[in-house]
């Protein structure tokens, strides 16, 4: 064997001096051969990130936003934007329904969005604001849940590979170009993402094997018969209730559920089998191996545990605050319920939300309502170290944050009318 | 401005419709491959553009005067002032911050406390490569290699020629020069031959960029198993080799398509059977630059071989980096190097390589690509207590007990990759020309490829060999 790629002798034949016809047939010959390559590998990749709909829920929220400015304009707009701690625990149509129970006409939205660090959810809230702002609309209340673990330092660190992606999702064409003008290589880039990959930057896939070796790393291999036992019977719990669901809901938390404005349940609408299968679901315990690994996963990912904030993200998180602010009648920062049996701060980590949550107070005037070490919750309500179950906990969350805002939302109406 | 991104595309796309359908006769073509380089390179940093270009016009007119003057002397102390510029550009943008702090370094530990500051001077890319390349003219014409050009464009245009500019191969004048001035017109074979290039540089880069967290769990993160260990050197060997060959095929595959031919600069290197043959195998350009202008200045093999060995590997181990790492990593390499020659002048070597015949070979096959990875340690730790503790890793000594009960499947992802990585390269040097001869069979590879790296391709790692 030669091992020569590019050898004299192997190119000798292959290189000579053309006439100037010849050459113009090759070059055409060369520019159409790009064109076609480079244009079927992109078309091929734009329908297949379309297939793998990677930002069903931030695509999908994006899309609805007209919506929300435009709709119900007669009646009392709620809007909790958070993380995927949200998304699990806010059901729209449980709040408007205690509401109304409370005599308030409200329609609510379930703005949370897994994944997305307040630096990202800052330009979320920026498209929010617009389309209220372009319908000349406000929200009567708007809860926005921090969520501590998202703003640290290794929070960022881990999520990188995210921002590309992010960036070219949730920025407009001209924001875009203004990150082009500014350093042309990733305006470059994130415009391919925008309009070339469909959305769906190459880190996502590439930095998935680290990903997923983390998360099988803290993953016990061989779990007891007994653990495997319980895993089973949350699985076969969780398929009978999702068998019983409604018509066009599911459990899914990855797409927009327009008609639910982006909760995941009606309860209203399920029979009283599927509340049975609710119930029995609920009633298998945890697995503490799952939790374990869980918790471990939040502490390398998100420093759960010591909570060493990213000043980049906690500043995001204040302009996001003034955003959406500029746009609600009323608005407030509230910490969800925390699973107390796994996440327990320490004094150090405490005094630095405490000094991250004054900040917040003193820089937008907005109250924090801290629901982290509520009594009304209890650990079993929770399906991981952080998520509310959507069994027990969604349910409670609800109605308590219904209860709690139903003065403020009734002052709001009255004002009004 | 990666070859890798979106950005590099756009660039690529203007620059080729220019070169093959607007700028017609040599002049303008030779202003717009200047041009489209210096652009190219403003990519980066653009206030580093003056540097490029003062190295280049320094060696242009040095190679003049020394091609003018008849006088031995003379010719020298041109040579020296070649050699004093380009170095001396070398010294102040790359090792200036590396000497201070070693002197500093030096004190503290004799007890004083040195108290200068360091200059962070920020290195500008692919300085190495193109101030070796400038170098090398003005000695070829120092020796009778080849002759001083007269047209400062042609040369400017040849030092920044973009498809090497920053991370190589290391031309040499007779190499590059000679095309530019006869400006060879691309053929369809050879423009396919460019496309396969481009597309396997591309794959492999991908690949390497999918090593990049196998690798950190040896090398940036805690501790960890013995496997673990393993599996990132491994990780680590895999990926410089995808990262900086795959970068060189594409520059080569670039300049196909544009109608010139550069020189390879890998050869299987994971298969090298000794040391010694590792080198002719692994950044050639590099290899060869250091033997002809450096070992064989030196004395070569005339005298004192294993002195001038060690002088060159030392030096070319600093060449990719102001690091002690680098060093130790090229000291290791010389000393591996002349105990390869030493013990093959050993009869009782020969008797038992003459015997075992290509029995020997897996051995000695093994044995090399242990010692490399060895190797690729001082390479890759941060300093030399890290790689100290990881050779210690490596072989059982205080490692993680247990490793992770998914690295086996990493391992096994890892040596995958790797393999991958040299059976592209092989299939493409023994059926290469059989493949792209089949239209059918040629195009719906490239596409293949081509979609693989699109797909999960990580355009924003930079190529490792962009820091040297």
């Amino acid at each position: 064997m030669t091992p020569s790629s590019t050898s004299s002798s192997e190119l000798d034949g292959r290189y000579q001096t053309l006439e100037p016809g010849r050459r113009r047939r090759v070059d055409l010959g060369i520019a159409l051969a790009c064109v076609l390559v480079f244009g079927s590998v992109a078309g091929t990749h734009h329908l297949l990130a379309g297939l793998l709909d990677f930002n069903g829920r931030p695509a999908g929220l994006l899309e609805h936003l007209p919506q929300l400015a435009s709709d119900h304009r007669d009646r009392q707009k709620v809007v909790v934007f958070g993380s995927s701690m949200t998304q699990a625990a806010f059901e729209p149509a449980l709040f408007d329904a205690r509401l109304d129970e409370l005599g308030l006409d409200v329609v609510s939205y379930n703005h949370g969005v897994g994944n997305l660090n307040p630096e990202y959810q800052e330009i979320l809230s920026r498209r929010i604001r617009e389309a209220l702002e372009q319908e000349d609309e406000t929200l009567a209340l708007t809860l926005v849940e921090l969520t501590p673990f998202q703003a640290t330092l290794t929070r960022s660190e881990f999520t990188a590979f995210t921002r590309d992606q992010n960036h070219a999702l949730l920025m407009t064409t001209s924001e875009l170009c203004d990150v082009a003008l500014e350093d042309p290589d990733r305006g470059a880039r994130l415009l391919t993402i925008r309009h070339v990959r469909n959305g769906l930057s190459a880190e996502l896939l590439t930095s998935l094997p680290g990903i997923l070796y983390g998360a099988l790393s803290n993953r016990d291999p061989s779990p007891p018969p007994e653990l495997r036992a319980l895993e089973e019977r949350r699985r076969e719990a969780r398929s009978r209730f999702e068998a019983l669901l409604p018509a066009g809901t599911s459990l899914d938390t990855d797409g927009w559920n327009a008609g639910l404005r982006g909760g995941r349940l009606d309860r209203a609408r399920l029979s009283a089998k599927a509340r049975t299968a609710l119930e029995d679901w609920g009633a298998v315990p945890a697995n503490p191996a799952r939790m374990r690994a869980d918790l471990q996963r939040r502490v390398d990912q998100g420093d759960i545990l010591e909570l060493h904030f990213d000043e980049t993200q906690v500043q995001a998180f204040i302009s996001l605050v003034k955003n959406l602010a500029s746009v609600s009648d009323t608005i407030e920062v509230i910490l969800l319920p925390q699973n107390t049996d796994w996440v327990r701060h320490g004094p150090q980590a405490r005094a630095r939300l405490d000094a991250v949550l004054t900040r917040i107070t003193a820089e937008t005037g907005v109250r924090v309502r801290d629901l982290q070490h509520d009594s009304r919750f209890t650990p079993r309500q929770f399906v991981d170290t952080t998520h509310l179950s959507v069994q027990e906990g969604a349910e409670t969350f609800t109605t308590i944050l219904a209860e709690i805002h139903a003065d403020t939302l009734r002052r709001a109406s009255d004002a009004r009318y | 401005m990666l070859f890798n991104t979106p950005l590099f595309f756009l660039f690529f796309a203007g620059f080729f419709l220019l070169h093959a359908f607007v700028f017609r006769g040599r002049q303008p073509r030779l202003w717009l491959i200047l041009v489209g380089s210096l652009v190219f390179y403003a990519g980066w940093n653009y206030r580093f553009i003056p540097l490029l270009l003062f190295s280049g016009c320094a060696d242009y007119v040095l190679a003049r005067a020394i091609a003018r003057t008849d006088r031995p002397v003379q010719k020298k102390r041109l040579l020296s002032l070649s050699l004093f510029v380009n170095l001396g550009v070398l010294a102040v943008f790359k090792y200036s911050d590396f000497a201070l702090a070693s002197v500093a370094d030096l004190l503290s530990a004799l007890g004083q406390e040195p108290s200068w500051p360091t200059l962070q001077v920020v290195l500008p890319v692919g300085i190495s490569f193109y101030t070796f390349q400038s170098l090398s003219y003005t000695i070829d014409v120092y020796r009778g290699d080849t002759e001083a050009r007269h047209s400062l464009l042609t040369f400017l245009a040849a030092l920044s020629f973009f498809p090497q500019l920053v991370a190589g191969p290391i031309l040499r004048a007779r190499q590059l020069l000679p095309q530019l001035e006869s400006l060879p017109s691309p053929t369809w074979a050879g423009a396919k031959h460019g496309f396969a290039l481009f597309t396997l540089g591309l794959f492999k880069k991908t690949l390497a960029d999918l090593l990049a967290s196998s690798v950190g769990l040896a090398f940036d993160g805690p501790r960890v198993s013995v496997l673990e260990t393993w599996t990132g050197v491994l990780a680590f060997a895999a990926q410089i080799y995808g990262d900086f060959s795959g970068y060189t095929d594409m520059a080569l595959g670039l300049a196909l398509l544009l109608g010139f031919r550069l020189p390879e600069n890998f050869r299987l290197p994971y298969l090298a059977t000794s040391p010694v043959d590792f080198w002719r195998r692994w950044h050639v350009s590099l290899s060869t630059w250091l033997r002809d202008y450096l070992y064989i200045s030196l004395g070569g093999n005339r005298h004192h071989r294993s002195r001038n060995i060690m002088i060159t590997m030392a030096l070319g181990g600093l060449w990719h980096g102001a690091a002690w790492t680098f060093v130790a990593w090229g000291i290791f390499h010389g000393c591996l190097l002349v105990a390869t020659h030493r013990l093959a002048e050993l009869p009782f070597v020969e008797r038992v390589r003459s015997r075992a015949g290509r029995w020997l070979r897996p051995l000695q096959w093994a044995l090399t690509l242990y010692l490399v990875l060895l190797g690729w340690v001082l390479f890759r730790s941060s300093d030399l207590t890290t790689a100290w503790d990881l050779f210690g890793t490596l072989h059982g000594a205080h490692a993680a007990a247990q490793p992770a009960s998914v690295a086996p499947w990493l391992l096994v992802f890892v040596v995958f990759a790797s393999v991958t990585m040299h059976l592209v390269d092989w299939v493409q040097l023994r059926f290469g020309d059989a493949i792209e001869a089949r239209g059918w069979l040629f195009w719906p590879l490239v596409f293949l490829f081509q979609l693989f790296c699109f797909l999960v391709g990580a355009p924003s790692d930079a190529f490792i060999y962009f820091q040297f």
